[in-house]
C-alpha cells in the first residue's frame, strides 16, 4: 500500500480508472436485477445518467483546474441557494429534497457534497499554512460546513446531512488541527446531534428508527425475525437476504427474498448483490471500493497544489463515507440513515456528482494538481 | 517509506497514511460483518427462512348468539363479504380494475382510488391487501340476513359509472313497474318539470338514460336476485367474482361477520354491543386479540366476552406456491400441532322480549298533563320472577340502538348521541337513586325485629316532627293523626318512621340495611351494576368525609332519603324477598349457556341469596300493609290496582324521593325538570303468591303514586293479559 502512495507512476491512474469503471458496470447490472425484483422501473434511467455523467466527467477532466478553483466559491454559494430554494417548492411526502428542472428531479444535497469540498479547498488554499489550526482560525470552514449541514438536516435528510458534516470535518482534520481543537470539535459534533434530537429538528420517525434498531440488543433474533417493527422491517429483510446469499449467492434472478425491500433500488441495493452473488460478490465490491478510495488518497497526496490535495480528499471522503455508512446500515450495524450506495443505488444527482468527482480526480492526477 | 519529489506531497503523507489505515479498518469491519452473516450464520438464516415458507394463520370463530328466554335472537352474526386486491399478484392493473369494476359496478372514483393505491405501494407493501370500499353481496340480503330469491324476470336498471347512483327509467305514459320500493308502491313525486320522479324510498326515475348529476350516459345493470322483505334487487357479486377468477387474478373475497342486533333498541341495555378492540386491549391479550377484532362493550356482550368469543384456532398456510423440501421444514411440520377453533357459546337470557316491548310501550304511551315533547325522558322498569330470581324485563329509557355502536355510525347519528340531554348510554336499571318511601319496609322490619314497636304501637303524626331543632316534614302537611305501623305504610307517613328511626339509631339501622338486606352491595347479576350506598356513622357520604355525624340524618335515611342510594334491581330483590316470605332470590339475567351443538354448559338454578331472619308474623304484617297500600282506597298506591284483571290482586309501595339537582349550562326547561322528585313504584302480583315483581322508577318523574303507579298498572295488566307472568321457556 505504501508503495502505491509513493510512486510517481502514472500507471497508478489505471488502477483508479479501472476500479471506477468496474464499479459502474457492476452497479448497473445489479440495479437492473434489482429492478426486476422490485418493479422500480429505473435501470434505464440510470444508464442514461451514467452515459451523461461520463461525458461530464470527461469535461471535468480536461478542464483547467485553475478555473475550477476560481469558480469554487461561486459554485458553493449557488449550491446553497438551490438548497434553500427546495423549501420554496411544495413538500413531496413531507420532505423537501428535490427540485424539478426540465422535468427531471435533481437532489441538490448530493451536489452539495462536491461543492463543499471545492469550497473548503478554496478556503484553505489561501490560508497561511499554519502547522496546526486552532479553533478561531477554523471558524469560517466550520461555518461553511455547518451551513449546508443544517439546511439538509431540515429537509429532512439526516443521512446526507451527516455525510456533508463528516466531509467538511474530514477535510479540516486532514489539514491538521491542534489536539485540543480536535477534541473540542469532536465533542461538538457529538453534541450537535443529540441537541438536534431534543430540539425536534430530528423528526419522530427518525427517532423511532433508532429505537427500533436498538431492539436487537434486547430481543433474540427469532423474535425480531417473526415480528419486526414496521420501521425495522427493511434492515431485517436486508440481513435475511444478505445472509441467504451465503458464499456464492443464489444466482442470477433467484434472489426472490429481496422482493420485500421497498428501497431495493435505492438504499438497499447491496441486498440484491449479496443474494445473487454471495460473499464472493460482496468481497469484490468492497475491494473495488477500497482500491478506488486508496487511489483517490494517492492522487491527493501526489497533488502539488493545496487546492488539488483538498479537493481530491473531499471527493474521496465523500464516496468513502457514503459507502461505509450505507454498508453499515444495510447490515444493521447502525440504524437506518438513508444514505445511498454510490454508483450502485439509483439516483441521477448522486451519480452525476460521483462522475464529476471522478473527472476531477483524473484531472488532478493528470496535472498533479498544478494550476 | 516513500519517495517524493516535492515538499508539498510530503506534507500530507501522514494524514494520507492514517486515512488509508482508518478506512482499511472500517472496510475490514464491514467485510467481517458480511462474513459473519453469510458464511458463519448463512445456514441458520436459510433455515429460519425455510420455516417461514409456511405461516401459522389464525381462525377466528363465530361469536355466540344471545337470545331471550323464548329463543328470539337478540344478537347474531351476519356474514359480510369484502373484496380485496393484493397488488403483487395483479398482472395488469388497469385491465383488472376495469374488469372488476364492470362486473360488480364500481364507480369511477373508486376505480381511480384502487389504481392509485396499487401504484403507490412498494416493497413489502405490495403484499398487503387493498380492500374495496363497498361490501359485496352474496346469497343473502346484506341487512336483513335473509336468503335472496331469484327473480323470474331479471330486473334492468340504469347506473351512472361516474357517481355510482342507480336510476330507473320511467315511461311516463305507461307508469313504471316499481319492483324495488315496497313501502308505497307506485307513489311517485314528480320533479324537474316532469323529467324526473322519485318514489317513497328515494329511487329516482328518469325519462332518458342520462345522469342528472354529472350528465354521463347511464349503463344498464341487470339484477337477478331480490330480497324478499325489502324488495331491493341484487346480484350475487361473490359468485360473479369467483366465476371470473381468470380475469381477476389478484382479486380475492374475504368472508367476515358483523354483529347485528335485530331488536336494536329493545334489548340494548342488558345485551350491550361489540366494537373494535383498542391498542391496550391488544397489548394485554396478544394471544387472543389482534387489531380489527371485536370485543364486547357493556352488558352481556362484555360480561360474558370469554364465553361468547370462543377460541381461536390455528392452521398452517403455504406462503409460496412451491415449497422447497427441507429437513428442517419436515421437522417443523411433523411437530406442529394445530389448535382447533372453538365457536363461541350461545347465551340465553332470562329476558322476555315481549315484556321488553311492553315496558317500552308503557313508557312511551304514558299520557300526562305535562307539556313538552316527552313526558318521561328518563326512567327504568325492572320485572323479575321472585321465586327464581330471573330477570324477565329490564328496560331503561333513553336507550341506544346497539347496531349504531357495533358498526359505523354516521355523523348525524353520532351528533344525536353527543347532544342528547339525558345520557342514553346509562342503564338506569342498574343506576342508584334515592329510594324514598319504598325503603320504609326495611325500617319497619328493623323496628319490629328489635321489638321497639309491634303491630299496635302508635305514634302521632301532626304533619311534622321536631328533632334537634329541625323540623322534619311529613308529606302530608296536615298530618295523618294517630298511626300504627300498618296505617303508616299504607299512607306512607314519614313522621311515624322518623320517630321509629330515632329509636332504632343509625348503627342498628345501618346493620339491618347493609348486613341483613344486603343493600349497598352488588346483587350479583352478571352485568355491571352500581352498588348503591348505605350511610353509616363513620361514613355518611360516599365521597365526602364529614367531621361529625348528625343524628338527624338517621331520620332521612329511614324514609329513604339522605345519602341512601339504591338501584331498581336492588329494590326488586328486596321486595322479592318480602313477597317470598323472607327468601330473597339470587337475581340473574343469564339463563343458560349452550355450545353450538346445543349441549348445555351452564344452567342457572334458582337459589336463595339470603334468608331474611325475621319472624313470619312480622313479614306477614308488612305484606298485609303492602296489600292495603294498593287495595285500600286511602292507600297511596291505589292507582296500581289492576283494572283489566279484577281477579288479580297486587301489593306494592309508592315512593317519591326528593332529588333536586342542578346542572350547568342547560335550558330552563331542563333545569326545572331536574328539581323534581323521583317517582318510584314497586309491586308484586298476585299478592298472595307472587309471580312477578315490578319496579318502576321515573327519574325526576314526579309522584310515585300518581306518576309511577299507573305505568306499573299498565305493565302488569298487559303481562297478565298475555300470560307472560307464567314465563315459560320457549324452544332454544
Amino acid at each position: 500500500m505504501s508503495r502505491f502512495l509513493g510512486q510517481e507512476n502514472t500507471t497508478a491512474i489505471w488502477w483508479g480508472l479501472l476500479a471506477f469503471l468496474a464499479l459502474n458496470l457492476m452497479g448497473l447490472q445489479n440495479l437492473q436485477h434489482a429492478d426486476n425484483y422490485a418493479n422500480c422501473g429505473v435501470h434505464e434511467n440510470q444508464l442514461i445518467w451514467t452515459i451523461l455523467g461520463f461525458s461530464i466527467a470527461m469535461i471535468a477532466m480536461i478542464m483547467d483546474l485553475s478555473i475550477i478553483m476560481r469558480i469554487a466559491p461561486i459554485a458553493y454559494w449557488l449550491g446553497i441557494f438551490i438548497l434553500v430554494s427546495v423549501f420554496a417548492l411544495p413538500a413531496h411526502k413531507g420532505t423537501h429534497r428535490w427540485i424539478y428542472l426540465f422535468g427531471l428531479s435533481v437532489q441538490p444535497s448530493e451536489l452539495m457534497k462536491f461543492l463543499l469540498a471545492l469550497m473548503m479547498a478554496h478556503h484553505f488554499k489561501f490560508r497561511k499554512a499554519a502547522e496546526r489550526y486552532h479553533l478561531r482560525a477554523l471558524a469560517l470552514p466550520i461555518f461553511y460546513t455547518l451551513l449546508p449541514t443544517m439546511l439538509v438536516l431540515v429537509e429532512p435528510d439526516l443521512g446526507t446531512a451527516m455525510v456533508i458534516c463528516l466531509i467538511g470535518f474530514g477535510i479540516i482534520f486532514f489539514e491538521g488541527v491542534q489536539t485540543r481543537t480536535f477534541l473540542a470539535l469532536v465533542g461538538f459534533v457529538l453534541l450537535v446531534f443529540p441537541l438536534a434530537w431534543k430540539w425536534g429538528v430530528i423528526r419522530t420517525y427518525q427517532k423511532d428508527r433508532i429505537s427500533s434498531w436498538a431492539r436487537q440488543f434486547s430481543t433474540p433474533w427469532t423474535d425480531i425475525a417473526r415480528n419486526p417493527d414496521d420501521l425495522d422491517r427493511q434492515p431485517v429483510n436486508s440481513i435475511k437476504a444478505i445472509a441467504i446469499g451465503q458464499r456464492a449467492g443464489k444466482g442470477r434472478g433467484k434472489g426472490r427474498e429481496v422482493r420485500y425491500l421497498s428501497e431495493l433500488c435505492t438504499d438497499f441495493v447491496v441486498a440484491a448483490l449479496a443474494v445473487e452473488r454471495g460473499f464472493q460478490g460482496c468481497l469484490i465490491m468492497l475491494l473495488l471500493y477500497f482500491i478506488y478510495v486508496t487511489w483517490g488518497l494517492f492522487v491527493a497526496q501526489n497533488a502539488t497544489d493545496k487546492f488539488g490535495v483538498l479537493v481530491a480528499v473531499g471527493i474521496t471522503a465523500s464516496l468513502a463515507i457514503q459507502v461505509i455508512m450505507n454498508l453499515f446500515m444495510v447490515t444493521r450495524m447502525i440504524p437506518v440513515v438513508g444514505v445511498t450506495l454510490p454508483l450502485f443505488s439509483y439516483g441521477g444527482s448522486a451519480l452525476i456528482t460521483n462522475m464529476i468527482g471522478f473527472g476531477v480526480l483524473l484531472n488532478i492526477a493528470r496535472s498533479r494538481g498544478s494550476l | 517509506m516513500s519517495v517524493f519529489s516535492s515538499d508539498k506531497r510530503f506534507e500530507y503523507r501522514t494524514q494520507a497514511s492514517w486515512s488509508v489505515l482508518v478506512l482499511g479498518v472500517l472496510f475490514s469491519i464491514i467485510l467481517a460483518r458480511f462474513f459473519v452473516l453469510q458464511i458463519v450464520r448463512g445456514n441458520e438464516y436459510r433455515r429460519i427462512n425455510q420455516q417461514s415458507q409456511v405461516r401459522e394463520r389464525r381462525i377466528v370463530p363465530q361469536r355466540g348468539q344471545i337470545t331471550d328466554r323464548k329463543g328470539r335472537v337478540m344478537a347474531r352474526n351476519i356474514t359480510t363479504y369484502r373484496a380485496y386486491i393484493i397488488p403483487h399478484r395483479i398482472k395488469g392493473p388497469d385491465q383488472t380494475v376495469e374488469a372488476l369494476g364492470d362486473l360488480i359496478g364500481l364507480a369511477e372514483p373508486e376505480r381511480r382510488r384502487l389504481l392509485v393505491r396499487m401504484e403507490e405501494t412498494r416493497g413489502s407493501e405490495r403484499f398487503n391487501r387493498i380492500y374495496l370500499s363497498q361490501q359485496l353481496v352474496g346469497e343473502r340480503c346484506p341487512d336483513q340476513d335473509q336468503p335472496l330469491k331469484a327473480l323470474d324476470d331479471p330486473h334492468h336498471h340504469y347506473w351512472c359509472p361516474k357517481c355510482g347512483r342507480t336510476f330507473e327509467i320511467w315511461n311516463k305514459r305507461e307508469g313504471s313497474q316499481i319492483i324495488r320500493c315496497t313501502r308505497r308502491p307506485n307513489k311517485l313525486v314528480i320533479r324537474n318539470e316532469g323529467r324526473m320522479a322519485i318514489d317513497a324510498c328515494g329511487m329516482e326515475y328518469l325519462t332518458e338514460p342520462v345522469c342528472p348529476y354529472d350528465g354521463r350516459s347511464l349503463q344498464t345493470r341487470t339484477s337477478r336476485l331480490v330480497c324478499p322483505s325489502t324488495g331491493e334487487t341484487f346480484n350475487n357479486e361473490v359468485a360473479l367474482i369467483e366465476s371470473r377468477k381468470d380475469q381477476l387474478q389478484g382479486v380475492y373475497v374475504e368472508t367476515d361477520f358483523r354483529r347485528d342486533y335485530p331488536y336494536g333498541t329493545l334489548g340494548s341495555m342488558p345485551v350491550g354491543y361489540v366494537n373494535e378492540v383498542n391498542a391496550r386491549e391488544v397489548d394485554d391479550q396478544r394471544d387472543i386479540y389482534r387489531p380489527g377484532d371485536r370485543i364486547g362493550r357493556r352488558g352481556v356482550e362484555r360480561a360474558l366476552e370469554a364465553v361468547l368469543r370462543g377460541r381461536n384456532g390455528t392452521y398452517l398456510d403455504l406462503r409460496r406456491r412451491n415449497v422447497m423440501p427441507d429437513i428442517n421444514l419436515v421437522h417443523y411440520l411433523t411437530r406442529y400441532r394445530p389448535i382447533a377453533a372453538l365457536p363461541g357459546h350461545h347465551v340465553m337470557l332470562t329476558l322476555d322480549l315481549e315484556i321488553q316491548k311492553i315496558l317500552k310501550g308503557a313508557l312511551r304511551d304514558y299520557e300526562s298533563d305535562r307539556q313538552g315533547e316527552d313526558p318521561i325522558p328518563a326512567a327504568a322498569i325492572v320485572v323479575i320472577q321472585p321465586h327464581t330470581g330471573a330477570i324477565l324485563g329490564m328496560y331503561s329509557k333513553p336507550t341506544y340502538d346497539a347496531n349504531h355502536w357495533a358498526n359505523k355510525m354516521s355523523r348525524a347519528i353520532k351528533r344525536r348521541y353527543d347532544q342528547h340531554e339525558h345520557a342514553p348510554m346509562i342503564n338506569r336499571a342498574t343506576t342508584s337513586y334515592p329510594p324514598g318511601s319504598v325503603f320504609k319496609p326495611v325500617t319497619a322490619l328493623a323496628g319490629l325485629d328489635l321489638e321497639i314497636i309491634d303491630e299496635n304501637t302508635e305514634f302521632e303524626c301532626p304533619g311534622y316532627y321536631e328533632y334537634q331543632h329541625r323540623r322534619f316534614r311529613c308529606h302530608k302537611r296536615r298530618g295523618h293523626g294517630v298511626m300504627n305501623l300498618h296505617k303508616a305504610i299504607v299512607n306512607s307517613c314519614d313522621v311515624y318512621f322518623y320517630k321509629l328511626a330515632e329509636l332504632i339509631g343509625i348503627d342498628r339501622l345501618h346493620k339491618y340495611t347493609y348486613n341483613t338486606f344486603g343493600l349497598g352491595q352488588n346483587t350479583g347479576i352478571e352485568i355491571s351494576e352500581s352498588k348503591g350506598w348505605v350511610p353509616s356513622r363513620e361514613k355518611y357520604f360516599p365521597r365526602r368525609t364529614v367531621k361529625k355525624f348528625k343524628p338527624g340524618w338517621t331520620l332521612s335515611m329511614a324514609v329513604g332519603q339522605g345519602s341512601l342510594l339504591t338501584t331498581p334491581i336492588q329494590i326488586a330483590q328486596l321486595y322479592a324477598g318480602i313477597a317470598n316470605d323472607g327468601k330473597t332470590p339470587r337475581l340473574h339475567i343469564v339463563d343458560r349457556i349452550v355450545d353450538d351443538k346445543h349441549r348445555v354448559l351452564y344452567q342457572a338454578i334458582p337459589s336463595i341469596h339470603t334468608e331474611l331472619p325475621f319472624k313470619p308474623e312480622h313479614v306477614d304484617l308488612v305484606q298485609q300493609a303492602l296489600f292495603d297500600t294498593v287495595n285500600d282506597d286511602d292507600g297511596t298506591g291505589h292507582y296500581g290496582q289492576l283494572q283489566k284483571q279484577t281477579d288479580v290482586l297486587v301489593s306494592g309501595k309508592t315512593g317519591t324521593a326528593e332529588a333536586k339537582e342542578g346542572r350547568a349550562g342547560v335550558s330552563q326547561e331542563l333545569r326545572e325538570w331536574l328539581l323534581r322528585d323521583h317517582a318510584w313504584f314497586v309491586g308484586y302480583a298476585p299478592a298472595t303468591r307472587a309471580e312477578i315483581v315490578v319496579v318502576v322508577v321515573l327519574e325526576h318523574g314526579g309522584s310515585g303514586g300518581k306518576d309511577a303507579a299507573p305505568i306499573f298498572r299498565t305493565v302488569v295488566e298487559t303481562i297478565f293479559e298475555r300470560g307472560l307472568n307464567l314465563a315459560n321457556r320457549g324452544q332454544p
